[in-house]
């Protein structure tokens, strides 16, 4: 017997073990079952109320911590703008004391010029 | 209460249901043969003989004649062995170096050989494998496998010539007894 000979013999047509058959028609019936089922639309299939749950969740959590941030700086830029403020004053109050402390002192001086005159 | 209309759906469905139960035993040894030969594990090949006859159910109305219903499951297991082997990246159990050189010459239609036989054709390389398996096992011509495969005859006809050049290579010139 050749090589081609030896491989037919050795490759012929093999029957599966028993009740094949039945195991077929039971996936068949339970595919139909499964194919009877109401189907979710493609959207929910995609997207399950749990993923849903999640996504919100977490969407939530992040419009609260950009709430946080956003009051954070508010409070930063007011409190800056206070400082600004606060040092204009003093500017303007300093440069209101220094013009009179110079008054004072043009004054002063008149006055001793005119005692020491005779 | 059952109507009759229900009855009449009923009966269609049962002869529905034989009628398909009649293919799968007519065609379940090719079915199954090819994924056992081309894998030589009984329960792969059982799953992928289950998945066969499941697409079958489903595209039964769309085939015409037992010619075409036979070509389009052998051409349908041939594609299910092939992208099983790719998609698990199944590599064969045994390399054809692993498979043991025989002892002693063995006699015609010896068991011990035809096995060893299998394995190393299931050892072949998936694109040789096939063309093998389809040649031996369902005695197709180098144009059917062609046909199955969606390849020219020539190319069939130089897998094949190259994989029995791998086969009689390992094998020793002794082992099959009276070989030419």
């Amino acid at each position: 017997m050749n090589l081609e000979d030896q491989l037919r013999q050795a490759l012929r047509r093999r029957r599966p073990p028993a009740g094949f058959e039945q195991r077929v028609l039971a996936a068949v019936r339970n595919q139909a079952s499964q194919g009877q089922r109401p189907r979710e639309s493609g959207w929910a299939r995609w997207f399950p109320p749990r993923t849903w749950a999640a996504a919100m969740a977490a969407l939530a959590v992040l419009f609260l911590i950009a709430g946080q941030v956003r009051e954070h700086w508010r409070q930063r830029q007011a409190g800056l703008q206070a400082r600004e403020q606060l040092i204009y004053a003093l500017e303007l109050t300093s440069s209101k004391l220094t013009y009179a402390q110079q008054k004072a002192l043009q004054q002063r001086t008149i006055a001793l010029n005119i005692r020491e005159k005779p | 209460m059952i109507t009759t209309a229900q009855s009449v759906a009923a009966n269609a469905e049962e002869q529905r249901e034989e009628s398909f139960l009649s293919l799968i035993e007519e065609h379940k040894s090719m079915v199954y043969g090819l994924a056992w030969n081309s894998f030589q594990d009984a329960a792969l090949a059982e799953e992928i003989a289950q998945d066969v006859f499941l697409e079958l159910h489903k595209h039964l109305e769309r085939l015409e004649g037992a010619n075409h219903i036979k070509n389009w499951l052998r051409k349908v297991t041939v594609n299910r062995c092939i992208d099983h082997s790719r998609r698990r990246k199944l590599r064969p159990n045994l390399g054809l170096d692993d498979v043991p050189e025989p002892a002693a010459a063995a006699p015609d239609s010896d068991p011990l050989l035809e096995a060893r036989l299998r394995r190393m054709v299931a050892s072949l390389p998936e694109k040789l494998r096939t063309v093998v398996i389809l040649r031996y096992q369902e005695d197709l011509s180098l144009e059917e496998i062609g046909a199955v495969l969606g390849l020219p005859a020539q190319t069939v006809k130089s897998r094949l010539q190259r994989s029995l050049e791998m086969l009689r290579a390992k094998l020793e010139p002794g082992a099959l007894g009276r070989e030419r």
